[in-house]
């Protein structure tokens, strides 16, 4: 401590002497304050700058002394077994990024990582976790990745993720999950805004398929590659997500089996859905009306046990759970009803049932209601915007330019105007700035007549005792025009004849 | 194969890969490959072009060589990890084709010979890592190229054989390009040159500079070990300057965090506006003070300020972690620092 202070000390006075009573102070003060010690490099580790690097050193237990001002920890491909509450002794300010990934790690004691708290990513893939404990990451308030890839985790307990609100991407992967994780998303106080959720190749057989479509407007949930149940309902989620292009079916469609059978080959037994195609419907309705909105598609009447869930601008409903708090709800025939709408409601509505058919492109499950006046912000069909608005924007932008072109022609050419020979105040009686000029006759005569016999120039109005040294013409002469012409580039040029070449309009 | 594949993520990671021709989804964003034995890496790597890989890790495999057209098909990289290897040189074509690459790990190789050139392509380049090479040349071409640009945030060369610093070139750089400069455990040359930029550097507590301080060493004829900031110099002080009555003064504020919101006060804690005449500030040409991570200068006319008056810069930042305060001291007379270490000690020393 004190090397460090004498260094500090350097800086005030040459060859370290010492006597000055306030150099004492501020040693004493230096002595109880904060005196920023530089810890060494724990062995097996590597230090650069902001990176501690001790991965591949088959350590069974965490480095002691780590230093604090890393922003990137990587401990991966060791033998830890554990992270305890006191891994590191003092915070870690600055860390963003800790790896853990390729360990054997089995449990993780709550409060762990208090002293990390502005943690982004953390990766804990391929240990041997095999369930999550309530509060498990404690303290990252922070964290948006969070990778288990290749964990054993069967169980995710209730308030695994209070801590974690700014959760975006779960990876949970090649694990042994055999329930939907809902509480991610339902659960107050968990991650409110995960967009990205990874459970491919874990256990999942039967989905809560409500929930799902409702979830799914907003996050990419990836379920490739697992044991799933494929009833009527999955099978309608899976058709309409493939419909809407949802990512993880694009990228992942021949994953998705049932039981071990393809998707495509397993068909949904309540048939009788017509083949009749898909067209979107179009409602209109006040506010305070009652509406019916049958599922396009579904021919009636409809198989018993058929489950034909609609997509709502705020969420999904079926057919089978009722909520009497709402004033939406789906019949049994599958027709949606709204009792009394409200200007709220209007927006897409999308009939999700299995229909056993890919949809055409062209074809569309959606019915647009449109309650009261209001328009419906369209997040789907970009490509109906009414073509009523762009025609008036387009007339009104066409219109305003040809009657200021109109405005601007009368004025140059209606104004009336004398030529005269002298300068100065003629140029008044021709609008401001603007001078026509007139064609000479005797120029006629003398066959030097121009290609065009007019051309517009813009002068400036000369001063009467205008002591400008260049000599000037008069504006018109026999064998020559000069003017006082502005160029391109803003600048003077006097006495140039129009003939000139150089002279660029 | 023996990968760990989800969704976008595919680890090869220690599955005894020798070489590599992988037929990977389109859809790949981070691919793992690290602690294998793949010691060359050509283009055929990968067959097709792979649009959305983001992050690719090599490190821990031997590697030696990389052809030149090694990265021709993954063009969006973003984080490209070839640390823990055994590459030589850097040759102007290997990384030619990584414009959207932010962070290049090059740790703990043998790197001795970097080509001029070597990322001049990169233009996103945000953070380069070399340390624990055989590095005999400071490659000021990387930083004069990418301090161009708003977004470079750090160089680190520490750990290597660099024996001389550009240390005139590296002063004229803003505080928080050299914050991010890190040449520790180099067996520099003693010089009070040296001394001068580490001492300012370690008072004006940039990263590079005290989170190392002991690792700042130098040598002369040979004998090394000798901390720098011990070496017998005259005293460095930060930011001083002396004016007349009459004059009128320009002070900067330099930080070492960019994006700082400046507001400069003079004695007596009056803050400076433009309603009282006391003093011009100029964000650099910028309305939102803000915007101005060059400088900030405040322009002081001499007449009111006292003589051995204080003056203040202060930058407040929106960073979660802290507060940054910068303070300039400026002294109309020849006080000695010593007199005032009361109101220095006032500024927090806490980073």
């Amino acid at each position: 401590m004190h090397a460090v202070a004498s260094q500090l000390l350097g800086r005030t006075n040459v060859g370290g002497s010492c006597c000055n009573p306030a150099v004492e102070a501020m040693l004493l003060l230096l002595c109880l304050g904060f005196i920023p010690t530089v810890a060494p490099c724990p062995p097996h580790c590597l230090c650069a700058s902001d990176i501690i690097s001790c991965s591949g050193s088959n350590l069974s237990a965490l480095p002691f002394g780590l230093p604090s001002y890393a922003t990137r920890l990587d401990l991966s491909h060791n033998a830890l077994r554990a992270v305890h509450v006191d891994w590191v002794s003092q915070p870690f300010h600055w860390l963003t990024t800790l790896v853990l990934s390729w360990n054997s790690i089995s449990q993780i004691e709550v409060a762990a990582f208090i002293l990390t708290p502005h943690l982004l990513h953390l990766d804990l893939s391929s240990n041997q976790l095999g369930v999550l404990n309530s509060s498990i990451f404690t303290g990252l308030t922070e964290l948006k990745e969070l990778l288990l890839i290749g964990n054993q985790i069967a169980q995710i307990m209730p308030g695994a993720f209070s801590d974690v609100n700014s959760l975006q991407r779960l990876y949970l992967s090649v694990n042994s999950l055999t329930t939907f994780p809902l509480g991610l998303f339902e659960d107050p106080g968990g991650p409110r805004n995960l967009t990205f959720l990874d459970l491919s190749r874990n256990r999942l057989s039967k989905l809560p398929i409500q929930s799902l479509l409702s979830v799914s407007r907003h996050a990419v949930i990836y379920l490739q590659e697992n044991p799933l149940l494929c009833d009527c309902a999955l099978i309608a989620l899976l058709e309409y997500w493939l419909w809407k292009q949802y990512r993880p079916l694009v990228d992942f469609q021949g994953e998705y089996q049932c039981r071990g059978t393809a998707v495509r080959e397993v068909k949904c037994t309540h048939g009788g859905l017509s083949d009749v195609p898909l067209v979107a419907q179009n409602y209109q309705v006040e506010p305070g009306e009652w509406l019916r909105v049958p599922c396009p598609g579904l021919k009636l009447p409809v198989q018993e046990g058929l489950i034909v869930f609609w997509v709502t601008p705020k969420t999904a409903v079926n057919s089978t759970a009722s909520d009497p708090s709402s004033h939406l709800s789906v019949l049994p025939n599958g027709t949606l009803e709204f009792q009394g709408a409200l200007m709220e409601d209007s927006g897409i509505y999308e009939c999700v049932v299995a229909r056993g058919r890919y949809y055409d492109l062209e074809e569309s499950p959606e019915a647009r209601v449109m309650v009261g006046n209001s328009t419906i912000s369209s997040t789907t069909s970009l490509a109906r915007r009414s073509s009523g608005e762009h025609f008036n924007t387009a007339f009104t932008t066409l219109a305003s330019c040809v009657i200021s072109i109109i405005l601007v022609l009368l004025y140059l050419y209606l104004t009336p105007c004398q030529c005269r020979e002298s300068r100065g105040g003629g140029s008044r009686g021709c609008g401001a700035r603007a001078i026509i000029l007139c064609s000479d006759p005797r120029e006629v005569e003398s066959g030097q007549r121009r290609a065009n016999g007019k051309r517009v120039v813009f002068l400036e109005p000369q001063a009467d005792d205008s002591d400008i040294s260049v000599p000037k013409t008069p504006v018109m002469t026999l064998d020559h025009v000069s003017t006082e012409g502005i160029l391109k580039n803003g600048s003077r040029t006097v006495g140039h004849t129009l003939t000139d070449p150089t002279h660029t309009t | 194969m023996l990968c760990v594949c989800a969704s976008d993520i595919i680890s090869c990671s220690k599955v005894g890969l020798t070489n590599v021709t992988l037929d990977l989804p389109q859809h790949t964003v981070v691919l793992d490959l690290s602690f294998n034995s793949i010691t060359e890496l050509y283009a055929a790597w990968t067959p097709k072009h792979l649009n959305r890989l983001q992050t690719m890790l090599l490190n821990n495999n031997g590697l030696t060589f990389l052809s030149s057209e090694a990265f021709v098909h993954v063009k969006k990289l973003r984080y490209l990890d070839l640390s823990y290897n055994g590459l030589i040189l850097l040759d102007e074509f290997i990384f030619e084709p990584l414009e959207h690459l932010e962070v290049l790990w090059l740790f703990k190789n043998r790197i001795s010979q970097i080509d001029r050139y070597a990322f001049s392509t990169m233009g996103a380049l945000q953070k380069l890592y070399m340390s624990h090479n055989q590095i005999s040349r400071f490659p000021l071409e990387v930083l004069k190229e990418r301090s161009k640009e708003d977004t470079f945030k750090l160089l680190d060369v520490s750990s290597n054989k660099i024996k001389v610093l550009p240390v005139q070139e590296l002063q004229t750089m803003r505080a928080w390009i050299k914050n991010g400069v890190y040449f520790h455990n180099n067996p520099l040359t003693c010089s009070c040159e040296l001394y001068n930029l580490v001492a300012s550097w370690h008072l004006r507590e940039l990263n590079s500079a005290f989170d190392f301080a002991g690792n700042h060493t130098c040598g002369v004829s040979g004998k090394q070990h000798e901390k720098i900031l011990n070496l017998n110099c005259s005293e460095v002080k930060i930011l001083i300057k002396e004016a007349y009555l009459e004059q009128t003064l320009v002070l900067d504020c330099d930080t070492k965090h960019k994006y700082m919101e400046k507001t400069w006060v003079l004695p007596g804690n009056i803050p400076v506006s433009s309603a009282n005449d006391s003093a011009i500030v100029d964000h650099g040409g910028k309305d939102d003070p803000r915007d101005s991570f060059h400088s900030s200068t405040a322009s002081l006319p001499l007449e009111h300020v006292e003589r051995g008056a204080e003056a203040g810069g202060f930058a407040f930042g929106d960073a979660a972690m802290q507060k940054i305060k910068d303070q300039l001291e400026q002294n109309g007379g020849l006080n000695p620092i010593g007199e005032k270490d009361e109101e220095w000690l006032r500024v927090s020393r806490k980073r």
